[in-house]
């Protein structure tokens, strides 16, 4: 029970996270991101629907200076690189960020360290590396704006975004 | 200025002219007070028409923020004393005449006369300033000195970063330049004339050179993966940069700006990160977590040699070089994350904030730290003297406040 309330919550945190970026004609292009979500029919036990095994954007979670991915999380990483490696001209952006304690320059290395983590699952279930583009925010992309342990945890995750 | 305005429509960013932000004075906060000042008599300068004189007051505030000086207007006990005078010889243009005395020894021991573009008001206040201190103090004044940091502004639409430059009391805030992806690590050129920076604008990090004066600018390094915490060389020669390139951590990479030859100063496993010089030029610091959490280390640039500066706690990093080569300014955690000073002779710890602060920076004096400071879920730019006597918040434009740094001496 308490699994799928995790889940719904990833969710609601994904969509209230997700910014439409338009080009505003200054000149700096900001990367394409997809809202649209690409699902398909995963085969699932009738019991409940968990969005994190359909195809779509994604977020994963990570603990306080780690970047081991959560055992949960390998199923999700797996549809994801299952539908990757059957459209190989589908590609995704992963974005590693950190919580905003410690050293800026620091933390976008321990954002690389979780985006790759991410990624390295993904090759090695059969994702070609030119499929993916890692990016690493640091914590120059906070998703909660709070000081507190709950923004922490909210913002210590890898992004990944399908893109057009 | 056809030219720039043509350039930067080429590169695509919009910088924005001088911008006149509602400024309100700093508040010099005294936590222990000022050690034996020097008093200094400064009245306001003599004005033909009555108009009110702009110079007296930005140098009473230049000499006592500086922590040294005791500057008021009236002051019986002052032995030195400041007359001047302001006379406008047209429309634009004015004739100042200043002079700094000596009550004691009954004679004056400055005397300058300038005729300025009245566009120029503040920056020869700061420049007298600057004159005042080196008199008296027998050290150059920083008061003629830069600020750089970046601003961010959230909104319902977005965000928008800038880097931004300002003068020393926090006036004459403009952008250098503006985006809708962040800016991170920006660092000044020992000559003041350009800074590096890291720009998310092409997706992944990329390092740029902007001349300060020109706007021109140039990509330096867009290799795979970081492209971080650019350093110049103190004879600007060399850029030292953070870069994974195909692996995963950053190493300390040093650029040949003039041969474009790229040399690769660490190896192993570990995010090494925010390289720094030293005064010298021999090595430098970096952040490195070689040892399981993040410490201090210094590099030699002739035999690479390494060894591990920070000796205090699990967590040090992005160390700087006082200018005098003497200590280390970092961030550190110890209950918090903290700002704190290294001694490098007595190796002695000395936390200077107890806020949770970042991105320390010397003023070109080496007396007063720059840096972020995280207050009341807001970040604010203050700075801080060595011994910890002198606070001041510097104002600045609406928004946050990030990686602020301190121009070396401009002249």
């Amino acid at each position: 029970m308490l699994r799928i309330i995790g889940i719904l919550v990833a969710y609601l945190i994904l969509s209230a996270c997700s910014t439409p970026l338009t080009d505003e004609g200054n000149g700096v292009q900001p990367y394409e991101h997809s809202d649209r979500v690409r699902t398909q029919g995963v085969a699932l036990p009738d019991q409940f629907e968990q969005s994190s095994l359909n195809v779509g954007n994604q977020i994963y979670y990570f603990d306080f200076d780690q970047s081991t991915v959560y055992d949960n999380d390998l199923a999700s990483i797996k549809v994801q690189a299952r539908y990757l490696a059957q459209h190989p001209e589908v590609t995704v952006l992963l974005t590693g960020n950190t919580d905003e304690r410690g050293s800026r320059e620091y933390n976008i290395g321990l954002g690389q360290r979780r985006a790759q983590s991410v990624a390295n699952l993904l090759l090695t279930y059969g994702v070609e590396k030119r499929q993916i583009t890692l990016v690493s925010y640091g914590a120059e992309k906070p998703c909660a704006f709070g000081h507190s342990e709950e923004d922490y945890s909210k913002n210590r995750r890898v992004e990944l975004q399908y893109r057009k | 200025m056809k030219k720039n305005w043509l350039l930067r429509k080429l590169m695509g960013v919009i910088l924005f002219g001088i911008m006149g932000w509602p400024i309100y004075a700093i508040q010099l906060e005294l936590t222990q007070g000022i050690d034996k000042p020097i008093l200094i008599m400064i009245p306001n300068f003599q004005t033909v028409s009555n108009t009110q004189d702009p110079l007296a007051i930005i140098v009473r505030n230049d000499l006592n923020r500086s922590g040294r000086f005791h500057a008021e207007v009236f002051d019986a006990q002052a032995d030195n004393q400041v007359f001047g005078s302001v006379k406008a010889i047209d429309a634009h243009h004015d004739a100042v005449e200043f002079s700094l005395n000596s009550k004691i020894q009954q004679r004056t021991l400055l005397k300058k006369q300038f005729v300025i573009a009245s566009s120029q008001m503040r920056s020869l206040a700061h420049h007298l300033s600057d004159l005042i201190y080196q008199q008296l103090l027998g050290v150059k004044g920083y008061f003629s000195t830069q600020l750089a940091y970046i601003l961010i502004n959230r909104n319902e639409y977005g965000t928008r970063y800038a880097l931004m430059l300002s003068d020393v009391d926090g006036y004459n805030a403009r952008a250098l330049l503006t985006s809708t992806q962040p800016i991170v690590s920006p660092a000044w050129s020992p000559d003041g004339r350009k800074i590096a920076y890291v720009s998310f604008e092409k997706v992944t990090p990329s390092i740029y050179v902007q001349d300060v004066q020109t706007g021109k600018r140039q990509l330096i390094s867009h290799y795979e993966g970081i492209n971080g915490a650019p350093a110049w060389s103190p004879d600007c020669r060399y850029l030292a940069m953070a870069l994974s390139k195909q692996e995963t951590n950053p190493k300390i990479y040093v650029l040949d700006l003039q041969s474009k030859n790229l040399r690769q100063l660490t190896f192993g496993q570990g995010i090494d990160t925010e390289p720094s010089w030293s005064p010298d030029g021999k090595s430098l610091l970096f952040t490195s977590d070689r040892s399981g959490s993040p410490q201090i280390y210094q590099v030699t640039l002739d035999d690479h040699k390494i060894i591990r500066l920070s000796l205090n706690g699990d967590y040090n990093a992005r160390g700087r070089f006082s200018p005098d080569g003497q200590a280390i300014a970092m961030l550190t955690r110890n209950e918090g994350y903290h700002i704190a000073l290294q001694d490098l002779s007595t190796q002695r710890l000395t936390v200077l904030t107890d806020t949770p602060d970042k991105s320390p920076s010397f003023s070109p004096d080496g007396y007063l730290v720059l840096y972020e400071c995280n207050q009341a879920q807001h970040r604010i730019l203050r700075m801080i003297s060595i011994d910890g006597r002198i606070h001041a918040q510097i104002p600045t434009p609406p928004g946050e406040i990030q990686d602020p740094v301190w121009s070396p001496f401009l002249s």
